[in-house]
């Protein structure tokens, strides 16, 4: 009960603090400061001058509101957006401002926004936040730092507003602004504002104008080592639709006598030299490696912030496994399986990234699915790499018996929680080192114990 | 013939048969005269063939092009010497890259082995087989193309090899009526049959030593070098320019300024052709190549803040 | 101060305030609050950054210490402040403020980054992880902010009203315009202020009537139950309040006897009353007289027909500049104390004149005489409403036939057989029938109504008598080694004038003290304690006459301030910033930095666009031709960039043609 109250409290609090954060300048909120604090001790007349004060910033500030209070302007806007984002990563992109009237503007403020629903109470109530645990008891308590920050992940992205000095009348100028993505998906962009400032500097007045654009933003990717299953090279059988677009492939084995058919290029002109009559090199299919990237899906009870570095960690070990050379199948279950291949000439990172930044949870809980699947692929793949939500029975269980069917595993379990020592126990007893345990807000730091301690 | 009017009979050459890139033309122009090599990315179709060709045409030049394909090997590129049994001696056929202009088409296409053959040659201005060394033509120029979205069955250039190239440039569409005119010509024939050579090789040879000439101030050098130390630590790059990056730079400046008919570099010089110079060779964070921002922005960028000489 | 502005590039929130207007403030501000030569000296202090170009680099966790630091002793300030002072304390504190901040905003100025990060000064920000998105946490320049503070400490002070409203104006304007967006017009900015200060007098116009209109309807309210100063012309009694009586354990007055023990309670007097009515006593005829201090200064001789035989130290917390103190009856003088007024009245009241807070007074007595002043009419007169009763219970005890003595017995008997101490009125009765229902019914209630009913009682058995208040003094407490008063010693009993002199007497039932005391809470203790403590330190600086001095802050600037001069002059630490600068330009040969081009360039710039640092003058100038005519300035400029950029320069006639063209162009231009 009192949960709600405060819940409404919060959103009454923070759309007041939005608008006076958009509505006033620094300076402003200077003066603002100022007010209030004069304010407080010049309640008694008789005791300080502060009423001076306040009564001369009141003024200023009502004159300021006043002076803007008539913004009459036309304009028009484009967006020019680049082709992704990043989690984390800041972007930069351009607005181009067209001023259809002959009236020069100065002091100028462009605001972009992207659409905020406000969250709802049982979200709220739902809600987890990684930064939590670095908060201070009382914060974590009344949850309005949560509040905010589950807001801005709806959002999508912070961005900050740009700043025009000046546009003539009938011009075109362009304005760069940045925008920090906080959650991998579509960013929705929802209006365009633009906001004159008054003399003083104060107190700005905004025209808002609908501008819907969309941007896809990709997951967070983190520093992966590269991942070295002990796998064997197999044949691709592959081998045939490869070779009809990029031709017979060159790994050289062999030097065997001319056939007649063989084409003069093949020839070995030294050991011709040599030997005295044709040789020819020969050439043979290529053995490459394949992994299967395999995604736990099944999020269950397992809160969003699981999942969400999981995709995380699927996609940095796609971006740092494809740099090598090799095949990659991202394999996950959502009411249907899906496998997306990418490396060595088929589609590249960026299909994989895309496929991953929308990638939703499955509803159902059904990890023996993706057993099938894997046991399904075995033959094909010279490993796969797990990445798991959790390390409970089931998911125990389903590894053990793709362990014990003989294929190469590499698993990484996502857990909240900072304890080491339950995970002591988790880990796959004859090979150690291919089992890990990220902790989910600090998967890097992980990343790098593990690092130094398998040194 | 004073120089100004050389590169003009050349501009106008190339621009009868390429329409609406006048900038590029300026570009890849400026690259030949100051002894560097050009990689072109495009989508296919838009005539990066028809350029290589009528440049050729128009200084009367030699003019050679290798198709790269998966199976290329070095030897198809730089020749082999073939073993005759008659005379029980090896002789050697020159490979294509012996001669003045080399067109180099999809060289993404081969396999980095064969790439690095041709690099090799561009660099060392020679090719060395079976423990000789034969030089290449005093004149060699090479224009290399990439296709940037075919990626099935490609290997792109590594970004270290891109250093290689003193300049990329990008063709791209032309503009409505650019196009328009396109198959308004090329309804008769194709305009390449009509261009004759309007300057010879020697003159050519000339201006390109002349380009040394051209002075350019302390103060520019430093500027230059600004530019290129600050994309070393910009933020999002792991490899910035190398001083191979500086040297091309102010080589290319100086073309620009030869081409303008003018005997000193200025910043604008700089300013223009920065970009296609540079943005190539610095390699990004892959988490900064996912956000969007690209070599040049980054440029873009360290452009604005730079204070520029003025 | 160009090379001052590209020190810290991450302030964009505020900028760095233009030169000496934190200086003005200060003063402004010392003058105001009596501390001015304290304001030269950090007037200094700050302003002199902008000539000595030394800096000293500060990290991020000192600043964080800095400002733990400030908070510290900003603290120990505020409860310093409250615990002498009480609700007053707010406007010392606010006269405070400036050195209070003035450490942080030292070691901004003087550190090589010129800002502040926020985790410096909000604790939660410190802990935030730096990856979080967010944008890169500019750091804080504490200027501007620091100069509001001023400006509002200076309120704190309450000279010469419109003069400090004219410096105001300027302060802010001064603010304004150093802070106003570009591309803002003059005359706008201007008429816009002007405007702002017409608002602004009638605002302040409105404000004066508005605080007379509340202060007339609650002023009253205030003064009965905000207040606790002792009125001696009025005061209302609890007799008709409903509920239990229940006053704080808060300690009001402090006693030393000098060793003596108390065999019975010591009755302090605050105020006589002679006139009853449904609850409330007055005294219409009180009247305060000056009473002169001996010339050898801190001694006042009230009643030098007394002799002063029993002297005790008083502490008295007094809530106001003047006010009534307690004194014991039979008081002959009042010594050892910086009163700036003493004035006496003839019933008894005692009228101090001092600054607010713990005072200290010693008084010599002799408790066997109260030589207060002859009784009038005033002193036999019964409410109308309760003559009659009054005059049957007088019967009933037969106080006619008694002599002024024996009255005085058979009363006290009456009360003390038949009546109990209780808090508690539960009752609810019709107005002016509590007294009745006291005497007649009930038999129970409190000090009050004990005092009030002998009062009445005696007056009905024609002995005039007076209705006193004051305190009871009887708790010892051993920590502090003396008499302790609290709020609920606070006592009521009788003055009778019997055979023409004033006798003391209390009916209430002397359980009444224990009772009282059965409700303390059991944090008592520790209350007391800290009151203890908050007396010990105002009467510490107690012989200071000017308690505006506020020493002892300073002792602790100063070390800290040391400690960072020694750090500053440890020769490997300090950077002078300005040589820094020119090392780096000149490794660069300029040429042609003496073109006139560069007497045009500004000109240019101001008539129409500045040119950014990236943009070269070829594009520059491609912008603004737009708006120029003829094209005398590219020629200009090719002139100017072969005399910069050629090596081989210019030769002297096409200098001299560059600078009559720039010539021209000027000419043009204005």
């Amino acid at each position: 009960m009192i949960k709600k109250l405060l819940f409404h409290n919060f959103l009454i609090v923070y759309r007041a603090s939005q608008w006076i954060r958009r509505h006033f300048t620094h300076t402003g909120m200077l003066i603002l400061a100022g007010l209030v604090v004069s304010a407080i001790f010049g309640l008694n007349i008789r005791q300080t001058l502060s009423y001076q004060i306040f009564t001369l910033l009141l003024g200023i500030l009502l004159m300021s509101c006043i002076s803007v209070l008539v913004f009459r302007g036309k304009f028009r806007f484009k967006r020019v957006l680049p082709e992704y984002g990043t989690v984390g990563q800041k972007l930069e992109y351009r607005i181009l401002l067209e001023n259809l009237s002959p009236k020069e503007f100065n002091n100028l403020t462009l605001l972009d926004e992207l659409a905020t629903d406000l969250p709802s109470f049982e979200h709220f109530l739902k809600a987890r936040d990684i930064q939590d645990k670095r908060r201070n008891f009382f914060d974590r308590i009344v949850g309005y730092p949560r509040l905010v920050s589950l807001i801005r992940k709806t959002r999508g992205g912070l961005i900050q507003p740009g700043k025009l000095e000046t546009i003539s009348g009938k011009d075109k100028i362009q304005q760069r602004i940045t925008l920090i993505p906080v959650r991998r998906g579509y960013l929705r962009f929802a209006t365009t504002a633009i906001g004159k400032c008054d003399p003083f500097g104060l107190f700005r007045r905004f025209k808002k104008y609908n501008h819907q654009d969309s941007l896809l933003v990709l997951p967070r990717l983190y520093e992966f080592p590269p991942i070295n299953l002990a796998g064997r090279r197999k044949y691709q059988h592959g081998g045939v639709n490869l070779a009809s677009s990029v031709g017979d492939s060159e790994e050289f084995i062999s030097l065997r006598d001319y056939r007649p058919g063989d084409p003069m290029r093949s020839i070995h002109w030294r050991s011709y030299a040599k030997k005295g009559a044709p040789v020819v090199r020969e050439y043979q299919d290529e053995y490459f490696s394949r992994l299967g990237l395999v995604l736990d899906t099944f999020a269950g009870g397992y809160t969003e912030i699981v999942f969400e570095e999981a995709v995380s960690v699927a996609a940095s070990i796609a971006v740092s496994s494809l740099q090598q050379d090799s095949l990659l199948d991202l394999m996950f279950i959502n009411n249907q399986v899906y496998r997306f291949t990418a490396g060595r000439g088929l589609a590249g990172v960026n299909n994989m990234l895309e496929i991953l930044a929308c990638v939703e949870s499955a509803r159902e809980e059904n990890i023996n699915e993706l057993e099938t699947l894997l046991l399904q692929h075995m033959n094909d793949s010279s490993g796969f790499i797990c990445i798991l939500l959790a390390w409970d029975k089931k998911r125990q269980n389903m590894i053990e018996r793709l362990r014990s069917a003989g294929i190469p595993l590499m698993v990484y379990v996502i857990s909240m929680s900072a304890d080491s020592d339950g995970f002591s126990n988790m880990t796959l007893p004859d090979h150690p080192e291919y089992f890990q345990v990220l902790q989910a807000g600090d998967i890097e730091h992980s990343l790098q114990e593990t690092h130094g301690r398998n040194r | 013939m004073p120089q100004e009017v050389i590169y003009q009979k050349i501009f106008d050459n190339l621009e009868r048969v390429i329409k609406g890139q006048a900038g590029s033309i300026r570009k890849l122009l400026a690259a030949f005269f100051s002894g560097g090599h050009v990689l072109l990315e495009d989508v296919p179709g838009t005539g990066k063939t028809t350029l290589a060709k009528a440049l050729a045409r128009s200084i009367a030049a030699d003019y050679r092009r290798i198709q790269f394909t998966p199976d290329l090997l070095p030897t198809d590129i730089l020749g082999v010497s073939i073993f005759n049994p008659r005379d029980q001696q090896f002789s050697f056929h020159e490979g294509p890259v012996f001669t003045n202009i080399l067109l180099a088409d999809e060289i993404n296409r081969a396999s980095p082995r064969t790439q690095s053959a041709l690099l090799e040659a561009m660099a060392e201005s020679q090719v060395s087989i079976d423990n000789d060394i034969r030089p290449l033509e005093k004149l060699f120029f090479v224009i290399a193309t990439q296709n940037p979205i075919d990626y099935h069955g490609t290997y792109p250039l590594p970004e270290a090899q891109m250093d290689r190239f003193a300049m990329r440039l990008k063709l791209g569409y032309v503009a409505h009526e650019e196009e328009v005119s396109i198959l308004t010509e090329q309804n008769y024939m194709h305009p390449l049959a009509a261009i004759t050579a309007c300057v010879n090789k020697e003159d050519v040879i000339k201006i390109k030593e002349s380009i040394s000439s051209i002075r350019i101030s302390e103060e520019i050098k430093h500027y230059i070098v600004s530019i290129i130390r600050a994309t070393r630590h910009a933020e999002g790059v792991i490899n910035g320019a190398s001083p191979r990056a500086s040297i091309s730079l102010m080589k290319t400046t100086q073309a620009l300024a030869l081409i303008d008919g003018m005997e000193f570099v200025t910043p604008d010089h700089v300013q223009e052709i920065i970009l296609p110079v540079v943005a190539h060779r610095l390699i990004l964070d892959s988490k900064v190549r996912f956000s969007g921002k690209t070599a040049e922005d980054i440029i873009g960028k360290i452009l604005e803040t730079i204070p520029v000489p003025v | 101060m160009n090379d001052m502005k590209t020190q810290n590039p991450g302030s964009v929130l505020l900028p760095a305030t233009p030169p000496f207007l934190n200086g003005c403030a200060l003063l402004i501000w010392g003058w105001q609050c009596d501390f001015i030569l304290y304001a030269i000296g950090m007037a200094v202090l700050l302003e002199s950054a902008r000539f000595i170009h030394w800096r000293t680099p500060i990290t991020d966790k000192e600043f964080n210490r800095i400002s733990d630091l400030s908070s510290v002793i900003f603290m120990i300030t505020v409860v310093y402040v409250f615990a002498t002072r009480s609700y007053h304390g707010i406007f010392t504190i606010l006269a405070l403020l400036p050195f209070l901040l003035f450490l942080l905003i030292l070691a901004q100025t003087w550190s090589v980054q010129g800002n502040i990060k926020p985790g410096a000064l909000f604790i939660s920000m410190r802990r935030l992880n730096p990856d979080e998105p967010g944008f890169n946490n500019p750091g804080i320049d504490l200027s501007f902010p620091y100069l509001m503070v001023c400006i509002i400490s200076a309120s704190a002070g309450k000279q010469q009203e419109n003069l400090f409203f004219i410096f105001v104006i300027i302060l802010v304007a001064w603010t304004l315009w150093a802070l106003r967006p570009r591309h803002t017009g003059k005359y706008l900015w201007l008429s816009l202020l002007i405007l702002s200060v017409a608002i602004s007098y009638a605002g302040q116009l409105g404000l004066f009537r508005l605080q007379e209109l509340t202060e007339n309807t609650f002023l009253q309210w205030f003064e009965q139950y905000m207040w606790r100063s002792r009125d001696p012309s009025r005061t209302t009694t609890a007799i008709g309040s409903l509920g239990k009586l229940k006053l704080s354990d808060r300690i009001m007055v402090r006693v030393d006897t000098h060793g003596e023990k108390l065999s019975s309670p010591l009755y302090l007097r605050e105020a006589s009353y002679n006139n009853y009515g449904y609850g409330v006593w007055t005294n219409f005829q009180h009247t305060l007289r000056l009473i002169d201090p001996l010339p050898k200064g801190r001694y006042w001789i009230i009643n030098d027909q007394i002799a002063g035989n029993d002297r005790i130290s008083i502490s008295f917390y007094m809530d106001d500049q003047k006010a009534i103190i307690p004194v014991p009856m039979g008081l002959n003088s009042i010594s050892k104390v910086n009163a700036i007024e003493i004035e006496h009245s003839p019933y008894g009241a005692l009228s101090m004149e001092l600054n607010p807070g713990w005072v200290k007074y010693d008084a010599k007595f002799n408790h066997e005489r109260i030589d207060d002043a002859p009784p009038g009419k005033e002193e036999l007169e019964i409410p109308p409403v309760y003559q009659k009763e009054l005059a049957g219970l007088a019967d009933q005890l037969g106080l006619e036939r008694q002599s002024p003595a024996q009255k005085v017995d058979t009363v006290k008997k009456f009360f003390a057989d038949n009546f109990v101490y209780s808090l508690t009125q539960t009752e609810r009765y019709p107005r002016g029938k509590y007294l009745s229902k006291f005497i007649f019914e009930t038999r129970k209630g409190h000090c009050e109504y004990f005092a009030t009913a002998t009062t009445l009682l005696l007056r009905a058995a024609q002995i005039p008598t007076r209705y006193i208040v004051g305190y009871a003094i009887d708790e010892y407490s051993p920590l502090e080694g003396q008499y302790i008063g609290r709020a609920r010693h606070v006592h009521s009993w009788v003055l009778a004038y019997v055979d023409n002199h004033w006798q003391m007497i209390d009916t209430t039932p002397s359980v009444w003290a224990p009772l009282e005391a059965m409700d303390r809470s059991f944090i008592e203790p520790l209350v007391d304690l800290w009151s203890w403590i908050s007396y010990k330190l105002s009467t510490w600086d107690a012989d200071d006459t000017d308690s505006n001095t506020s020493g002892f802050y300073y002792w602790l600037l100063v070390p800290v301030l040391l400690y960072y001069l020694w750090r500053m002059f440890i020769k490997d630490r300090v950077q002078n910033i300005r040589r820094r600068a020119k090392d780096k330009q000149m490794a660069i040969l300029l040429a042609g930095t003496d073109s006139a081009f560069f007497q045009l360039l500004p000109a240019l710039e101001a008539r129409y666009v500045p040119r950014k640092p990236g943009e070269t003058l070829t594009s520059w100038l491609t912008k603004i031709e737009k708006n120029i005519q003829g094209t005398e300035l590219r020629e200009l400029l090719a002139l100017h960039y072969r005399y910069r950029f050629d090596p081989s320069g210019l030769s002297k006639d096409e200098k001299q043609r560059l600078e009559h063209k720039v010539k021209d162009q000027l000419a043009t231009l204005h």
